[in-house]
């Protein structure tokens, strides 16, 4: 259902909806958003469990090293007890996840392709930045694979043992050599990918064409109708 | 296009990289006439590649190095000109094949029913027929991105092709498909400029080659057969790997069986040259010698295995890549990992080295062989900032490391950061510091003939022996079929993730020039097969 619709009007929706996670002070109104569009993402987009978890596990982590200040931080109103600041704890936790939430709802239903035409095609966004962006998303599992080929090198140039040995063969790889050789390959492919997609005609004269441009629909309008009323009832 | 007019026309060109002491080519004068196919050819470092970004037009828009010289290449209005860069990885930027042939097309400005059609119609010839629209690019094997890339660039029907190594992680098969349809590009008087090491493949093109000196001179410029004619006989040429045909045409000259003169590349031409005396012994056996199918005895392999997969399932992406694997390499041991792209020869290969987790079965790896795994990109084995400090991670003492790095024709300064020197080069450095190593190891080696010249190929195969004597097990994924059968002891074939034949090289290498095997032998051993010989059979070898 929300694969098929409109990146854009997915995309004004996600805004829509992490404003309101900004705005709303209510945690477990945050959690009925989760809930929903949980419940969404598995049953009707079919998006596994494992991919939706493993998705979150950077909004997780966010949340769980950066809420916990609000409790522990001094509280410049005494009066309200340590109570007030485990609350504003929980309630930054349940906006970072909602917000991570939202963010994988239009991550895991759009095709990136899709959203860089329509970026291009009727928002103006240049085509070099739309372009270079998608070109980036590659590069991101290559470079995980990169580093994981790296450490193994790494690992196999140290021998067996025990002990310190053992140690020493456990953290190969972890160095600041590796980070600098990942990234000079990162910045070498970037460059290599740029040459290519100008050789390709990224900036050639004339216009480019209007190639399967994801166009908004009525269902558009009834999705982005059913948005706002979410946001009403779960405001009001 | 106007037809008297050349499609690329270059006069007087040198380019002078940024920081270089001298310049990277120069004195270069070519052209290019439509519907013909130029093949760039030279030793490594010699500046093809360069060469190439200065004809494509990225030299000095592009890429900030100094040119000199005059360029002509084709005008909007005649078809454009369409570059295939070296690093496939980089070349392509979108996420599904159909977006992928669609990004040069929207960006000349083609009708969306063009572009549907020119889609359509690169799916369905090679080299990317068997490739769906909305396959996803990252779930492809580097040979069929590969063929990915050039599907996309045959789509642009452009005036003029320069392709940088389009063959080099192709299999045979594959390098064939891609060929022709190249050759579909000349029919309809499209240009090609070709880099390629893989010369059998390239020559089939070519009508004409221009060929590097080591310094970026010219050595030679002609047609096709008279030039590598010249090249062969000459002692002083450019170590360049010629195509079978004309090695073992130089050869028979030598050898009077000949007629003196003769400057063919293709077996056919050979043969029909050869007339009755092609079912003479005594010629195979001088062309085995000639191309170097030198007949590996295996001898039983002994000791307890250094590696072994034990009915290993693995998945990436979601998907199983490698199903019920058994592989054993012993001490002393080099076996060939062989099959189509797409096999899984990369995902057995990381399996082997404990790089991607078996999801079935099980991998036992010996302690005392840290496995070494030199991967397609040498860069990634070279982590440690100055060539001191790669040596110290090796726990290599600097006078061993020295003395291996200066063996691979490097300069020795342990200072040098290891990622200032060129690929070709990055790829000696990480070989010769895997040799450096003491005591029998796990030695795993991913497409290391890819981007080699000659004389690379010949210092590879004299390592692999090397390592062969100290004991250590050598596993070598590659798409040389021959090269393969020379170095390997045993090779196994590999066919949708699954062994699908394994044996002595010699033995597999006979299979697969029967047709019984879903891999390609080089135009090599076909030569030497159709000339009458057999692998393993007794006779010329």
């Amino acid at each position: 259902m929300l694969s098929r619709r409109d990146p854009l009007t997915k995309l004004a929706i996600a805004f829509l909806l992490v404003a309101w996670t900004t705005l709303t002070r209510d945690p477990a109104r945050l959690a009925g958003l989760c809930g929903l569009l949980g419940a969404l993402l598995i049953v009707v987009e079919r998006i596994p469990v494992r991919s939706l978890l493993r998705g979150l596990i950077p909004f997780l982590f966010f949340a769980l090293t950066s809420s916990w200040i609000y409790a522990v931080a001094p509280n410049p109103n005494p009066g309200s007890g340590a109570q007030a600041g485990w609350e504003a704890s929980g309630l930054v936790a349940a906006r970072i996840v909602a917000t991570g939430m939202v963010s994988m709802a239009f991550a895991l239903t759009t095709n990136p392709s899709d959203l860089a035409r329509a970026m291009v095609h009727r928002a103006g966004v240049s085509r070099r930045f739309a372009y270079g962006t998608l070109a980036a998303v590659q590069f991101l599992p290559a470079l995980a694979e990169d580093a994981r080929i790296a450490r193994l090198i790494a690992r196999g140039a140290v021998e067996p043992g025990r002990g310190w040995t053992a140690l020493r063969r456990a953290v190969a790889g972890l160095s600041f050599g590796t980070g600098v050789m990942l990234l000079a390959g990162a910045i070498r492919r970037a460059g290599a990918a740029a040459l290519a997609m100008e050789l390709r005609g990224l900036s050639a004269d004339r216009p480019a064409s209007a190639w399967k441009i994801p166009r908004a629909t009525l269902h558009d309008g009834v999705l982005a109708a059913c948005a706002i009323l979410l946001v009403l009832a779960l405001t009001v | 296009m106007h037809p008297h007019r050349p499609a690329l026309e270059a006069r007087g060109v040198a380019v002078r990289l940024p920081g270089g002491a001298r310049d990277a080519v120069r004195d270069i004068a070519l052209s290019v006439d439509p519907g013909s196919t130029l093949a760039l050819l030279g030793p490594s470092g010699s500046g093809k590649s360069t060469l190439a970004l200065a004809l494509a037009g990225a030299i000095p828009t592009l890429v900030p190095a100094a040119l000199t010289g005059s360029i002509r290449r084709p005008e909007p209005e005649d078809g454009f000109a369409t570059t295939i860069l070296q690093d496939t990885d980089a070349h392509l930027v979108a996420l599904s094949v159909e977006d992928e042939i669609a990004f040069a097309l929207e960006n000349r400005g083609l009708a969306p029913e063009e572009i549907d059609r020119r889609i359509d119609a690169a799916l369905t010839l090679p080299p990317a027929r068997g490739l769906g629209r909305r396959d996803r690019t990252l779930s492809l094997s580097g040979g069929w991105r590969q063929r990915l890339a050039i599907g996309a660039a045959l789509a642009e029907g452009s005036a003029l092709l320069i392709a940088d190594e389009p063959f080099a992680h192709l299999d045979p098969e594959a390098a064939s498909a891609a060929a022709e349809a190249l050759a579909r590009l000349r029919r309809s008087s499209g240009a090609c400029v070709l880099v390629e090491h893989r010369a059998d493949t390239a020559m089939r093109l070519a009508d004409a080659v221009l060929v590097l000196g080591p310094n970026g001179h010219p050595y030679a410029h002609g047609p096709t057969g008279p030039t590598l004619r010249a090249i062969a006989r000459s002692k002083d040429a450019p170590r360049i790997r010629l195509p079978a045909p004309v090695r073992a045409g130089a050869a028979l000259e030598q050898a009077g069986l000949l007629p003196a003169g003769w400057h063919g590349r293709s077996t056919e031409d050979l043969i029909s040259a050869l007339g009755p005396s092609a079912s003479d012994p005594l010629v195979a056996g001088i062309v085995v010698e000639a191309l170097g199918l030198r007949c590996r005895s295996a001898p039983a392999a002994a000791g307890s295995p250094l590696a072994t997969l034990d009915n290993a399932f693995v998945r990436r992406g979601g998907r199983g890549v490698l199903a019920g694997i058994d592989l054993e390499i012993r001490p002393g041991e080099v076996v060939g990992l062989a099959g189509p792209n797409g096999a899984g020869k990369t995902s057995l290969a990381l399996a082997l080295a404990g790089a991607l987790r078996i999801h079935r079965g099980r991998a036992i790896r010996e302690r005392i062989a840290a496995p070494v795994y030199l991967p397609q990109n040498p860069s990634l084995a070279l982590t440690s900032g100055t060539l001191e400090g790669e040596a110290s991670r090796r726990r290599l003492g600097w006078t061993d490391a020295a003395r291996a790095v200066a063996g691979a024709g490097l300069d020795p300064d342990p200072h040098r950061n290891s990622l200032a020197f060129s690929h070709g080069e990055r790829r000696r450095l990480a070989m010769a510091l895997a040799m450096a190593a003491p005591g029998p190891r796990l030695v795993i080696l991913d497409e290391p003939t890819s981007g080699l010249d000659e004389a690379g190929m010949a210092g590879l195969a004299a390592d692999i022996a090397t390592l062969r004597g100290r004991g250590s097990g050598v596993l070598i994924v590659g798409h040389d079929l021959d090269w393969l059968a020379t170095v390997a002891d045993r090779i196994l074939v590999l066919d949708g993730g699954r062994i699908v034949a394994e044996g002595p090289s010699l033995a597999i290498l006979a299979r697969a020039l029967a047709g019984s095997l879903p891999v390609c032998p080089s135009d090599g051993s076909r030569l030497a097969y159709r000339l009458g010989w057999v692998p393993g059979a007794a006779g010329p070898c």
